[in-house]
C-alpha cells in the first residue's frame, strides 16, 4: 500500500541554484499555485468578456462567487470594510481554487502545507495590524482592553487579549491546513484498503465497503474545501473589523 | 376618447408589466401615475374612473411591496442557513481552543528565552493561553449565537 502523505512530498520541477545555502527551486507546490491563479484568472476574465445583461453559465458563476464574498464582506467587516474587498475576495478564491484543484485525484493540494496557510494568514493578520496602526494610531491598542473592567482585573486580562489576539493567525493557518491534511490521507487510506482487501483472498467480498467509504469522503472533502475558504474569508472579514473599529 | 384611450393603455401596461421585472413595475406604476395626474380632466364621472385606476395602482404596489419583502426575507433565510452548517463551527471551535493554548505557551517560551526567566514565563503563560483559548470559544459561539438570534 502506498504511503499515505506521499502525496505531500515537495518535488523540485527546476532549480535555480543557491540563494545564502537555501536552494531555490520551481516546485511541484509553485506549480500548483500557479495553475491556481491561472484558473481563477481564466473564469474571471472569460467570464466578464462578454458582459451581458442575461449571464451565461461561465459569467453567472463568476458573478455569484463575487456576490457571496461581498455578502459576507458586507456582513462581517460592515459596509466600510468594503475597501478590503480585492484582498479577501484574492483569499478566497485562491483558497477555493486551490482545495478544489487538490480534490482531483493524483493532483497536489497546495493548502495541506503549513506554511502555505500561514503565509495567507500572516497575510491577513499583518493587513489588520498595519491597517490598525495606520489608521487609529495607539488607540488600535485598545484592542485589547476590555472595557468596563476593573483596573486589577486588567492584570489578568490584557495578556489574555494578547494571547487571544496572537492565537488568531495560528488558528487561521491551522484550522486550514490540519483540514486538508487529515482529509487527503483519510481518503487515501480508505482508498488503499480497498486494493488491500482485493487481493486478501476471501476478502475481496469485504472491499466494496471501504470503496463506498471513499465515495462518500470524497463528498465530505468537497464540502470542507469549499467551508474551509469560506471560513477563512469570513474570519479574515471579522479581524479586519477589528481594524476598522478597534474599541469593543 | 383620450380618456378612454389613456385608461386602456394604462390597463395595458399594468396586464404587461406582470410577466417583467419588479423594477419595471414599479417603474410602470410610477409612469401611470405621473400620466394621471398631467392628462385627466376633473369631471364626474371621469374622476371616478380614475379613482378605480388610482385605486389598482395602490393595490399593485402593495402586492409589489409584499413579493420584494418576501424575496428578501427568503435571502436572508438562505444566508443564516449556510452559516449553520454545523461542520464549519464544530472545526472553527475546536481550532480556536488548540490555538489559544499553543498561542499562549509559544508566548510563554519566547519571553523566558529573551528574558531568562525560565519556567515561570511558559507556566504563567501557558494556563493563560488555556483562558485565551476558552475566552476564544465563548466568543466565536457568542457571535454565531448572536447572528442566528436575530
Amino acid at each position: 500500500m502506498a504511503s499515505p502523505i506521499e502525496q505531500f512530498e515537495i518535488k523540485k520541477i527546476v532549480s535555480f541554484g543557491k540563494i545564502g545555502g537555501h536552494e531555490i527551486a520551481f516546485t511541484n507546490s509553485a506549480a500548483y499555485m500557479m495553475l491556481a491563479v491561472a484558473l481563477i484568472l481564466l473564469l474571471m476574465i472569460y467570464g466578464t468578456r462578454s458582459r451581458s445583461l442575461i449571464p451565461g453559465r461561465i459569467q453567472a458563476l463568476a458573478e455569484m462567487a463575487y456576490e457571496f464574498v461581498a455578502n459576507t464582506v458586507r456582513e462581517s467587516a460592515g459596509h466600510d470594510g468594503m475597501r478590503f474587498m480585492p484582498l479577501v475576495f484574492s483569499l478566497f478564491m485562491f483558497v477555493l481554487t486551490c482545495n478544489l484543484v487538490g480534490m482531483i485525484p493524483g493532483t497536489f493540494t497546495v493548502t495541506s502545507h503549513l506554511i502555505v496557510t500561514a503565509a495567507l494568514a500572516a497575510l491577513v493578520i499583518l493587513t489588520v495590524i498595519i491597517f490598525g496602526i495606520a489608521k487609529h494610531g495607539t488607540h488600535f491598542f485598545g484592542l485589547f482592553v476590555p472595557s468596563g473592567v476593573h483596573p486589577l482585573m486588567l492584570i489578568i486580562l490584557v495578556p489574555i487579549e494578547v494571547i487571544s489576539f496572537v492565537s488568531r493567525p495560528i488558528s487561521l493557518s491551522v484550522r486550514l491546513f490540519a483540514n486538508m491534511l487529515a482529509g487527503h490521507i483519510a481518503l487515501k487510506i480508505f482508498a488503499g484498503f480497498v486494493a488491500t482487501l482485493l487481493f486478501a483472498g476471501g476478502w475481496a467480498i469485504l472491499s466494496p465497503l471501504p470503496l463506498a467509504l471513499t465515495v462518500a469522503l470524497t463528498a465530505l472533502e468537497m464540502l470542507v474545501a469549499v467551508l474551509q475558504a469560506y471560513v477563512f474569508a469570513v474570519l479574515t472579514c471579522i479581524y479586519l473589523h477589528d481594524a476598522l473599529h478597534p474599541g469593543h | 376618447m383620450a380618456i378612454q384611450d389613456g385608461n386602456s393603455c394604462c390597463v395595458c401596461r399594468i396586464g404587461s408589466c406582470l410577466h417583467e421585472s419588479f423594477k419595471k413595475q414599479v417603474l410602470c406604476s410610477m409612469i401611470t401615475g405621473h400620466d394621471r395626474h398631467d392628462k385627466s380632466p376633473p369631471s364626474g364621472p371621469v374622476s371616478g374612473d380614475d379613482e378605480a385606476l388610482a385605486q389598482r395602482l395602490r393595490s399593485l404596489d402593495a402586492r409589489l411591496d409584499a413579493v420584494i419583502e418576501k424575496k428578501e426575507t427568503a435571502k436572508e433565510a438562505e444566508n443564516a442557513s449556510a452559516d449553520r452548517s454545523g461542520i464549519g463551527q464544530a472545526l472553527r471551535l475546536s481550532s480556536e481552543f488548540g490555538a489559544g493554548i499553543i498561542a499562549g505557551a509559544g508566548l510563554g517560551w519566547g519571553i523566558d528565552r529573551v528574558f531568562g526567566t525560565s519556567p515561570w514565563g511558559m507556566i504563567i503563560l501557558f494556563m493563560l493561553g488555556f483562558c485565551a483559548g476558552l475566552m476564544n470559544v465563548v466568543r466565536a459561539s457568542g457571535m454565531m449565537s448572536k447572528k442566528h438570534g436575530s
